[in-house]
This record gives C-alpha cells, structure tokens and sequence, in this order.
C-alpha cells in the first residue's frame, strides 16, 4: 500500500511538473511574441501617433480659432448663392443682362465685336434632380486677347468667394504650409477666403496685404504669393478689377448666376487675329421641390 | 523474481520518484518566474508612453485608426469654416467648374506648335476649327496643311507628332492621312484629330 501510494505521488509529480513546463512554455512564446510585437509593430507607429496627437491638437486650436472667426462674419454668403447664383426659378434675364453688358463694355475694355442672337433652350434636371438646366447657345466674334477675357468670365461666374477660386489642391498646399509652420494664420486665411470675389478683385491689394500680415513664415508667405499670381484670383483681378466689375455692381449683377461651358468652338474671323467663337452654356437653377 | 532484480526495480523507482520531484520542482519554479514576469515585468517593456499617456502596444493600431479618424474629422470641420458656402450642390458646381479644361489657353498652344511649322514667312498649318468640351477634356482640331508643296502629309504627321509630346495631351487619335489638290491653295492635307487633354 505504501509502494502503491509512492508510485501515485511520482506518478502525480511528473504529471503536474509536465504540464507546469508546457506552461511555461506557452508563458516564454507569449514574452517572445509580445517583444517582437513591439519591436515590428509599436515602434514604427510611435511615430506615426506623435505626429496624428500633435496634427490633432494643432487642428482643434484651428477649428476653435475658424469658429470664433466665422461666428464675427457679417452677412451671409449662403443666402446669395440661393439668391442669386442658384436660385430656386430660371434667371434667364440676369443672363441676357450678362451678354448685354460684355457686348456693350466701352472704348478700350470692350472685346465682343458682334454677337448673335442668343438661343434657349429647354431646362432638364441635374444633380439628381436637385438643380435644373438650361442650355444656353451664342455666337459671337472676339479679339484674340478678348478670347481669353471671354471664357474667363464664363470660368468666374457663379463663383462667389475667394476660396470658391481655388482648386482643392492650391487650398491644400496653402493649408499644409499654415499647418507645418505657422497654425495661428488660420484665422487671417479664414477672414481671406470669406471675402467675396467682386470686392477682392477691385482692391486686390488692400485684401492681399491683410492676409500676408498674418504670417511671417518665408514658405507661407512664398506659397500664398504663388498661388495668388498663379491661380484663377489672377483672371479675377485682371477681369473684374476693371470696368466690368464696376459696370457688374452698378447694375446689380454681382454675383453672378452659375454658368458652365458646355462646349465652345473657336474659328477664325473675318479678320486677322478676330475669332468666330460659339458656345454653349448651361445655365443652373434649384428646383422648385428643393 | 531474483534479488537482483528486484534491488535494480527499487533503484529506478527511486531514481524516477527523485526526477520527477526535481521536475516538479523546477517546472513549478520557472512558471511562476514566467507568471510573475507576465504580470508584474512584461507590460512595463511592452507599454509606449506617447504625449504623457501610456498605451499597451498591442492596443496601438487601434489607437492610430481612431486617432486617424479623429484627425480627418477635424480636418473636415476646419475646411468647411474655411468655406463659406457649404451648399452641397453648388461646392459640387465649382469643383465641375475647376476641372474644366481651359480653351483659350489651349488654343495659344496649339497654335505654338502650328507656329513651329511656318516656313518662310508663311503659316503650314491652318486650323478651321478648334472644338473643346471642358468636362469631356477632348479637343477636336480642324484644319489643313498647305504652303509646304507635296511635303503636306509629312508635315502633317510631324504636327501629329509635335501634338503628341505636349504634356498636357494625353493621346491623339490620328487622322487620315491623303493629298489633295486646290487651284488656289496648291497641294493640302485637311485634318480631323482628336485630342484627348490631361
């Protein structure tokens, strides 16, 4: 009996001791995947998470700086865009005032030297039925410079404010740069692009000095220059910074209604350096479900 | 069984009661090092410390996709102060419009590289038309080669060529390639060619 009860108790000891060793075995694979773990996986993203902690904090400052900024503007810029630059009927007499006043621009500011009769057509839905179009076809004869003004007024109109001028990638370029060197700017570039179109382009300088005063970053201040003289803000001041934004806002055209080139066709004039241009436009209006 | 026999059955019974207390022993002793350590060691060499706050390792991609989130979230909201104008429509409308191909630009290109081909004071390449959809970005040119005598299919296919190495085109489908003749003009190559923009 007790030879009986040794045999149990070494056989209960390797038993016990087996498993303890199998445990321990699984206990030193968990400590081994647990530090390769770390060493292939935390410590690349330890960078990457300061850099996001960082980017998030400096983003909560933004939006709490935009904020504050936009709670201060005066007017709003979405009831005009319903008003006048999509409004919920066709204005259609808005934009034969629109043909009227380029072919009637005076002495050296006018470019359209005939135009032919205007057709329109009939509207269809875009937009998921959201917005309504009306095609709009003209003919018309151009200086070569006046080309270019032409089609840039069709390019600018329906574009309210000056950020509505710049294509996402100049706005994230200008972004970026405020981000990584001078976050604070935000509040100057938020006041900058709430400025509407027609007001920047007659006095260009007074708008551009305000916002390059809120930096003092050299990259910021290259990229903001850059983008000044390179993107669609150019057109804008060299187009409504003249006579047409004037005669524009005297006969309550400013903003303008929402037209895109559809097609346009250029050939040549009668004359050297005239062109024949035709082109079709489509012209946007909310529906009336809307 | 002889006496031999059973002395040598005592002596691995007792050799093998030995080894597995010694076993047990040591198992025991080494798995609760390895508890300890699990517990009390391993988190202190697999925990991260990131801007004052501690984080498991193993909870850090799951910390990273939030964060990301978190940051996109914010980056939304600060852009949409930045716009004014958040009608959903009309921010699809102007980005339509920024992504339409610009004509006049593209015609004083073109009209570059027709210029290249100009001999002797005399234009070779003459366009009747130029035709551009925006949204589509394809550019139908019209047009003839002429003034270059019976060189007008050549000169024609190294106006092709001059077109395809423009780097905002990003193919050109090429035109039929004949000679014709006209009491006034001489010998011409009219084209069709189709230019699809970058």
């Amino acid at each position: 009996m007790f030879v009986a009860r040794r045999h149990r108790g070494t056989f209960l000891s390797l038993v016990v001791g087996i498993g303890l060793l199998g445990a321990s075995i699984a206990l030193v694979s968990e400590h081994v995947h647990a530090i390769v773990g770390v060493r292939d996986t935390a410590v690349p993203l330890i960078a990457q998470l300061t850099d996001l902690r960082y980017r998030q904090a400096l983003l909560h400052e933004q939006v709490e700086l935009t904020q504050l900024q936009s709670a201060l503007r005066i007017g709003s810029q979405e009831e005009q865009v319903r008003t006048y630059v999509l409004p919920n009927q066709p204005n259609t007499d808005r934009i034969i005032a629109l043909f009227d006043v380029l072919s009637l621009l005076p002495g050296q500011h006018a470019f359209i030297g005939g135009l032919s009769p205007i057709t329109i057509g009939d509207a269809f839905a875009e937009e998921e039925g959201v917005l309504q179009t009306i095609p709009i076809s003209v003919q018309c004869t151009v200086r070569r410079d006046g080309l270019e003004r032409m089609l840039n007024f069709f390019r600018l109109s329906g574009v309210l404010t000056v950020a509505d001028a710049l294509r996402t990638d100049e706005i994230a370029m200008i972004l970026a740069q405020v981000e990584a060197v001078d976050p604070a700017g935000i509040v100057a570039l938020e006041q900058f692009f709430s400025t509407d179109l027609l007001e920047y382009a007659r006095e260009p300088d007074v708008h551009e000095d305000q916002l390059l005063k809120g930096f003092s970053s050299p990259d910021v201040l290259e990229a903001l220059r850059q983008t000044l003289q390179t993107s669609l803000l150019h057109d804008a001041r060299m187009f409504l910074g003249d006579a047409l934004g004037d005669v524009l806002e005297q006969q309550g055209l400013w903003p303008l209604p929402f037209l895109l080139i559809r097609d346009v066709q250029i050939q040549p004039g009668g004359a050297a350096e005239w062109f024949r241009v035709s082109l079709t436009l489509h012209a946007y209006h909310r529906s009336l479900q809307e | 069984m002889s006496n031999t026999d059973s002395i040598s059955a005592a002596g691995t019974e007792a050799l093998l009661a030995r080894m597995s207390r010694f076993l047990l022993l040591f198992a025991g002793v080494l798995f609760c090092t390895l508890l300890l350590s699990r517990f009390f060691f391993l988190p202190r060499f697999t925990q991260v410390d990131i801007a004052g706050a501690s984080y498991e390792a193993r909870d850090l991609p799951v910390l990273r996709a939030s964060l990301s989130d978190a940051v996109q979230q914010l980056e939304e909201q600060r852009d949409a102060l930045l716009f004014p104008v958040q009608y959903p429509q009309y921010r699809h409308l102007v980005q339509r419009k920024h992504a339409q191909a610009d004509a006049a630009a593209l015609y004083d290109r073109i009209d570059a590289v027709a210029g290249q081909f100009r001999q002797e004071g005399m234009d070779a390449v003459f366009f009747s038309s130029l035709r551009l959809d925006p949204a589509l970005r394809v550019l139908t040119l019209e047009g003839d080669v002429r003034n270059v005598g019976m060189r007008s299919m050549t000169v024609l296919a190294q106006f092709l060529e001059a077109l395809r190495s423009l780097p905002f085109v990003s193919s050109v489908d090429s035109p039929r390639f004949v000679r014709l003749q006209d009491d006034s003009i001489g010998s011409y190559s009219p084209f069709t060619i189709h230019l699809t923009i970058l």
